[in-house]
């Protein structure tokens, strides 16, 4: 198999709805998905991301254009034919079942199995590498209502593995877990792109995960055509800043952060350990505060290292005071 | 990897042939309990072709009795397989086999026949044969059904949201029963009382002939509900899951409508409405088995069915005594309270919608 071949491409796609009227979302999209890559779909609520999944699922039809799978147009696929080579995790969390993780992870297997869905050894094998691979296997006894959201969510991701397909779907997987959480599925997604060469879209909210986690990026925005590549190459090249700037969001490509604070009124001049004056600073710019490297009669915080920790020494009008936390001296600021 | 213990996704198999053997065990009590006293020996005699010195015993088991139980079992599957059915499809705990609107487009139909007073082969029709064994009552009902059916199909193939669906059919079993009580309003009263009694349901109306045809029509059904087991389970993942794994959801919803119609509606056309068992039921079943898996489901289902409506027939004929209460009312008489200490204990209702 050669590494790196186009598994999905789309040619001048535009998704949307046809009820009375057409009801376009989005349009001339064009894009390929990669074995072995992890692709994240980022975008502002709205955009489009869920309907250009189900799309892409073959759940709606496209308005114009068209996905090809495996150089086949995508409505030539039969149902069947198109859960063998293209599983997708919805956003919907799906309603209580009694069914066991290991019933449900076996559901997976639907297309490949006959009438009554009975799993030959083959079957069963792909079960227990899908649970082993999301780290699920010491739940296959549990029922699906016993788990928390986090597990809820890897077992959906198992039951994707076992379909067994090149192609995987996941509509924002990480939206309603924890951080560690998070961390953990792209971090598995991410690995099973390696180990297994499957191609894997994911859409999310999550910039930092994305720009740490994916080999590409796909930008989705209202005004701009559909933007793809390397996280790195889509921050240097500054669109990032462009597309959030028009939402009035100021991207800070250092940090690969969105600044929340406009700059402050009260200007400051900062100084001491890196560390302590990263977090310094986040402080005193919630607080309207601003940091200056210009020479001017401003007043001054110098972050002095002890033993455990620091003291911060504040320098005003030579008047000096020393904080021994930021609370502190966020309190004297607040009151001065 | 191998050394692991999977769990096994056969549930507590043994269960189900516990109730198989209760169904039996309920069969034959229904046989040997009833207003006429006949030994049990005798029963069994009669049953296995012996025959018996009392002609009259004989007639009553095999021509009264017999046919009663047999069409309990069929009614109960029936009607408790139908109604797992609908609420898998629609998600909702509270469906059954009715709310297509199935049972009251058979209500309509026999109102039809039975309320229009004017037509004097239909009165003779029913004065000849009796209310409870004419064809013509049986094969209104079903046309009634059916035509409610087609309309449901139709819309179905429409309509692609089940909860749409769902309320579409609550209405047409509303217009149908409007329909049906404008016309009782100017009917003669002693139209109305016959037509009354058969909304009360019987199981013990069905002749001989017609329980091969109810039999087989019943079987057709039960197959159909077997043979989508697996979409079934699929769909409780809901609709847009069930597409991606590769069910056909258009083809799948149909046949699922279809099945569960042939066997409410032939059921309905038989015995008249009979309610409770299609929604209480399959919550006895999933409290059994204590799993969502319809390819277990579906037999214990139909196996639990048959049990209820034979221990409800069993109480309704009140052995001993002249009096046969309507089945309809011991349905959910006993049952009622069955399900809610079931579902109370088990707290496995929340956990399976």
């Amino acid at each position: 198999m050669v590494k790196h071949q186009d598994i999905l491409t789309t040619s001048d796609l535009a998704i949307g709805y046809k009820g009375k009227e057409i009801k376009e979302v989005s349009n001339n999209l064009n894009f390929s998905l990669k074995a072995s890559e992890l692709v994240c779909l980022l975008g502002p609520n709205g955009v489009g991301k869920s309907t250009l999944m189900r799309t892409m699922a073959g759940v709606q039809k496209p308005l114009k254009g068209n996905v090809q799978i495996n150089g086949k147009s995508l409505i030539q696929y039969k149902a069947r034919d198109l859960a063998k080579v293209l599983s997708i995790v919805l956003t919907e969390r799906i309603t209580n079942t009694n069914f066991s993780v290991y019933a449900l992870v076996a559901m997976g297997r639907y297309p490949h199995t006959g009438w009554m869905g009975g799993l030959t050894k083959t079957d069963e094998k792909k079960v227990q590498w899908a649970l082993f691979s999301t780290g699920m296997e010491g739940f296959a006894n549990r029922k699906v209502h016993e788990l928390s959201d986090g597990e809820r969510q890897k077992v959906m991701i198992a039951r994707a593995l076992a379909q067994d397909t090149p192609i995987i779907l996941l509509d924002e997987p990480t939206a309603h877990l924890d951080l560690p959480n998070r961390v953990e599925i792209v971090r598995l997604l991410r690995q099973l792109t390696k180990t297994t060469g499957k191609a894997i879209l994911l859409s999310t909210h999550e910039l930092d995960l994305a720009l740490q986690g994916a080999d590409k990026i796909m930008l989705m925005h209202p005004f701009f055509e559909l933007t793809c590549g390397v996280p790195e190459d889509l921050v240097l090249s500054g669109v990032f800043e462009d597309t959030f700037k028009r939402d009035g969001f100021d991207f800070d490509k250092i940090t690969g952060r969105f600044l929340i604070h406009k700059p402050g009124e009260n200007k400051i001049k900062l100084k001491g350990d890196q560390l302590y004056e990263h977090w310094t600073r986040q402080a005193l710019e919630r607080e309207n505060y601003s940091i200056t490297k210009e020479k001017g009669d401003f007043p001054s915080l110098e972050i002095i290292k002890i033993q455990k920790g620091a003291v911060w020494k504040y320098t005003e009008k030579e008047k000096v005071d020393i904080f021994l936390s930021i609370g502190q001296m966020m309190e004297f600021l607040r009151n001065h | 990897m191998d050394k692991k213990n999977w769990p096994s996704l056969v549930p507590r198999s043994s269960l189900l042939a516990g109730i198989g053997l209760s169904v039996i065990f309920f069969f034959i009590i229904d046989l040997v309990l009833g207003s006429v006293r006949i030994p049990f020996s005798e029963v069994i005699n009669i049953l296995l072709g012996y025959g018996s010195e009392n002609k009259a015993w004989e007639s009553i088991i095999l021509k009264i009795r017999l046919p009663k139980a047999i069409t309990a079992i069929l009614a109960g599957a029936a009607l408790s397989v139908g109604g797992l059915q609908m609420q898998t499809l629609f998600k909702n705990p509270l469906a059954g086999p009715s709310v297509l609107g199935i049972t009251s487009g058979a209500s309509l139909g026999v109102a039809a026949v039975m309320l229009t007073s004017g037509n004097a082969a239909t009165l003779y029709a029913i004065k000849e044969m009796g209310i409870s064994g004419s064809w013509l009552i049986v094969g209104a009902s079903i046309l009634g059904s059916a035509t409610v059916l087609m309309v449901i199909l139709g819309i179905s193939y429409k309509v692609k949201d089940n909860v749409v669906l769902l309320i579409v059919g609550l209405m047409l079993g509303n217009i149908t029963i409007s329909i049906v009580s404008i016309w009782q309003y100017f009917s003669n009263p002693d139209l109305i009382r016959d037509y009354i009694i058969w909304t009360f349901g019987s199981l013990g109306g069905v002749t001989n002939n017609q329980v091969i045809v109810l039999a087989i029509v019943v079987f057709i059904g039960l197959v159909m509900a077997f043979l989508v087991s697996k979409p079934l389970n699929s769909l409780l993942l809901g609709e847009n899951y069930a597409r991606s794994m590769g069910m056909n959801v258009n083809f799948t919803r149909i046949f699922i409508i279809a099945g569960t119609s042939i066997l409410a509606g032939a059921v309905t056309g038989f015995c008249g409405p009979i309610g409770f068992v299609g929604i209480a039921v399959p919550h006895l079943a999933r409290a059994i088995l204590n799993t969502s898996d319809h390819k277990f489901l579906i037999p214990c289902t139909c196996l639990a069915g048959a049990v209820v409506l034979l221990i409800c027939d069993i109480i309704a004929q009140m052995p001993e005594s002249n009096i046969t209460l309507p089945i309809n009312a011991i349905t959910a008489l006993i049952g009622s309270p069955v399900v809610i200490w079931v579902i109370l204990r088990s707290k496995n209702l929340r956990n399976s919608f």
